[in-house]
C-alpha cells in the first residue's frame, strides 16, 4: 500500500478518519427540521447521506437522479463532502 | 494535459463562477457516457455540452476492455477491506486513466482511496477541485488561494477537512 507525501498513517486507516471528519461535519451543517419536513423517502435518503455520504445510493432511495439528490442534499445545508 | 471527469466533480465546478479555470489546467475533459447519464440540471448540462460544443470536452463511450476493468475495481471495493464501494462512473475514470495517464477528476473518496490501495494504480493521478485550485495558484492564475477555496465553497456548497485544505 502506497502512502502520500504528507501521510503518516496507512491509507485505510486514513480514509477511517477521513469518513469520520467528513460524517461529522455532515452532521453538524445539516438543516434538521428542514430534513425532517421531508416526504419520507427523501427524509430516509438524506438521513442516510449524512451518515454515510453515498450520493449514489441515496439517490436510488429517493427515488431520483443523482444530480436531483445532490441538489436536495445542498437545500438541506448537506456540504459535499465525500 | 486531458482530464476524464466524474459526475461529482462537475456537478460542483459548473456552479464554481471561475470553472474557466479547469481549461488553463487541461486542454480536454473527457466526459464518459455513463457520467453524462447523471447529468440532469440545465446548470450543468450547459456547462459540459457548451464545452463539448467548443472542442475542449469530448463525450466518451467505454468500449468492453474499459468496462471489464471498471467492474473489477467495483468487485475489489465490495470484497477487500474498504470501507466505500466505487460506483461504475468513477471506476470507468479511474480505468481510462490507468490505460491513457490522464488525470482524474472527482470528489469522491472511494476513487480518492483505491490508486492509494491497489498497487496498479498507484500511478494514477486523482484531482479534487482542491487540487485543481492549488495547480491554479501554482500557475500563479490564483492570488489568493485561501480566499479562492473559501469562495468555491461558498459558492459550490461543498467543504474539504481543514486540514487537507491547509496542506
Amino acid at each position: 500500500m502506497k502512502r502520500r507525501r504528507g501521510e503518516s498513517t496507512h491509507p485505510l486507516e486514513w480514509l477511517r478518519r477521513r469518513e469520520e471528519k467528513l460524517k461529522q461535519m455532515r452532521r453538524k451543517n445539516a438543516d434538521w427540521s428542514h430534513i425532517n419536513r421531508q416526504p419520507p423517502r427523501i427524509r430516509l435518503a438524506l438521513q442516510y447521506l449524512v451518515e454515510t455520504g453515498d450520493y449514489r445510493t441515496a439517490a436510488k432511495i429517493a427515488q431520483l437522479p443523482l444530480e436531483k439528490l445532490i441538489l436536495i442534499s445542498k437545500e438541506a445545508g448537506i456540504p459535499t463532502a465525500m | 494535459m486531458i482530464a476524464v471527469c466524474d459526475t461529482c466533480f462537475l456537478i460542483d465546478w459548473a456552479r464554481y463562477s471561475r470553472r474557466e479555470l479547469v481549461f488553463k489546467a487541461f486542454r480536454r475533459l473527457l466526459t464518459p457516457k455513463q457520467v453524462l447519464d447523471e447529468v440532469v440540471s440545465e446548470r450543468t448540462l450547459g456547462f459540459i455540452v457548451g464545452e463539448m460544443a467548443k472542442g475542449r470536452a469530448v463525450l466518451y463511450e467505454p468500449l468492453p476492455p474499459v468496462l471489464d476493468e471498471a467492474s473489477r475495481l467495483i468487485r475489489f471495493s465490495i470484497e477487500a477491506e474498504f470501507a466505500r464501494r466505487i460506483d461504475l462512473p468513477e471506476a470507468i475514470c479511474l480505468a481510462v486513466a490507468r490505460n491513457t495517464g490522464y488525470t482524474v477528476l472527482t470528489e469522491n473518496t472511494a476513487a480518492l482511496t483505491l490508486p492509494r490501495i491497489l498497487r496498479d494504480y498507484s500511478g494514477v493521478k486523482v484531482w479534487r477541485a482542491l487540487e485543481l485550485l492549488k495547480e491554479a495558484h501554482r500557475r500563479g492564475l490564483i492570488e489568493d488561494f485561501k480566499r479562492e477555496l473559501e469562495n468555491y465553497c461558498k459558492e459550490t456548497k461543498h467543504t474539504y477537512p481543514l486540514e487537507e485544505a491547509e496542506r
